[in-house]
Order: C-alpha cells, then structure tokens, then sequence
C-alpha cells in the first residue's frame, strides 16, 4: 500500500494501453482543471510510465494491475468510468485540497 | 479552425451489429478519408480485445495499438452514430468516436469533447442532432 499527499502531486499520469484515445481525452481535461495548481497532467503507455517519474498514477481498472507491477513504490487509483467517474473527481479534490491519496 | 474532423467524417445514422463491425466501421470511415491504410482496421480491433474502449455516458473511443501508428497517414477523428446502440461486452454504445493519431495533435480536441460530453445540452446535441454541420461546429467550437 502507497499513498501520498494530494499537495504533494507534481505529476499525475494517466495510463493506458496505446495512448491514442481515453487516456488522451482525460489527461487533457485533468490538465485544464490542475493548470492552476503546478500540476502536470500527462499520459503514458503502461509499460513506458518509468519514463514519466511519476507522483501519482491513474488508470482503468483494466490496466490497475499492471501499472501497479511496473511502479510498485507509486500510487496507483484506478476507476471504472471514463467520463464522469466519481472516482476522478475524488483524486482531483484530493490534490486541491492536499488530502492524503492511496493506492485504490 | 482545425481539420482533425471533417463533415465528410461525421455519419449520423450508422448500423452495426456487434462491437466488431462498429470499430470496423470506424476504421473503413478513417480509411476512405486517406488517415489510414487496411492494417490499421485490424489493429483497432485487435486493440479492442486488449481493453474495451468504452468510456461512459453511450460513448467509445476506438483506435488502433501504438504500433499501429506506422499504418496513421495522417491525425483523424471521425464521428459514428448508431441509429440503434450497439453492445459493448454488455454497455450500449451509441456513438463511437474513431481516433487514427501520429502523435498527440487531437489531445486539446478530445479534452474539449470530454467537457461536452459531461454537458448535457452539448451532449444532447451530440447524440440527437439531424444535422452534420450543427456536430462539427458544435466539436470544433
């Protein structure tokens, strides 16, 4: 179990199997809502999230797994819902308001 | 104004009988407009199995693998409403929104849609709308 505190979050990637599509299309929105707030929002193919060292990890539930096997020692909150997951809204509220985020 | 959607790319009363033949479909509008070549077709569904690309709210998103990129002329989206929704491994899907990328052009037009989609009068253009003009220029607004 990891956890970090949500003032904490400096880069928060999305990840995703091709990075062409969902995870594009959240990544961009999360970025718009966190602009403001020194938080970098990008996205990344699973098996490439090393590479984007990030603080905090968010995927579908599909992938939680896997990313949880490529960054072990990183939290990793997967949801269920693209669009409108209460899930994601929560993990944005968390990084606004620096409450504690765990691996979900 | 960008051309990562053209009318030409909007259909509005599509058929479909399964998930398969929706992302193929998706794939063949992708391809008649040049964005790419016959083996992307097979990578999108190949993509598909991999993990759905469902999103929510009636609405997919399907593409090809990121080593289908090879087979991307050009960056393309194109819109594909179903007249009856299509199962998606047990979600309805209503509208697809086909995605052919080189890289990461289309990203600010997806984000855009995604706050669309969660609008409800932008949403109900979406999906009822009769008119292919009144779509793009509501995605390209």
């Amino acid at each position: 179990m990891t956890s970090i505190s949500g003032a904490k979050v400096k880069r928060l990637v999305i990840a995703c199997e091709a990075g062409m599509g969902s995870s594009v299309m959240i990544a961009k929105q999360l970025a718009k809502t966190l602009k403001d707030h020194d938080v970098v929002v990008t996205h990344s193919p699973v098996n490439q999230l090393e590479d984007e060292n990030p603080d905090l990890i968010l995927c579908h539930r599909g992938l939680g797994q896997r990313a949880k096997q490529a960054m072990p020692n990183t939290p990793v909150v997967v949801f269920d819902m693209f669009l409108g997951d209460p899930k994601i809204q929560s993990v944005v509220n968390a990084i606004l308001e620096g409450e504690l985020i765990s691996d979900e | 104004m960008s051309n990562l959607l053209v009318l030409a790319g909007i259909r509005i009363d599509a058929t479909a009988s399964s998930q398969e033949e929706a992302v193929r479909l998706c794939g063949s509008v992708l391809q008649e407009l040049g964005a790419v070549g016959p083996e992307y077709l097979d990578a999108m569904v190949a993509r598909e199995n991999i993990i759905s690309s469902y999103m929510g709210e009636g609405v997919a998103l399907p593409h090809g693998t990121d080593d289908s990129r090879k087979y991307v002329n050009f960056t393309q989206l194109v819109f594909v409403r179903f007249a009856n929704p299509v199962d998606w491994e047990g979600e309805k899907v209503k509208l697809c929104i086909g995605i052919a990328a080189k890289g990461d052009e289309h990203g600010e037009l997806l984000g855009n849609l995604a706050d669309k989609l969660l609008d409800e009068s932008s949403y109900s253009t979406l999906m009822n709308s009769a008119s292919e003009q009144e779509i793009l220029d509501l995605i390209n607004a």
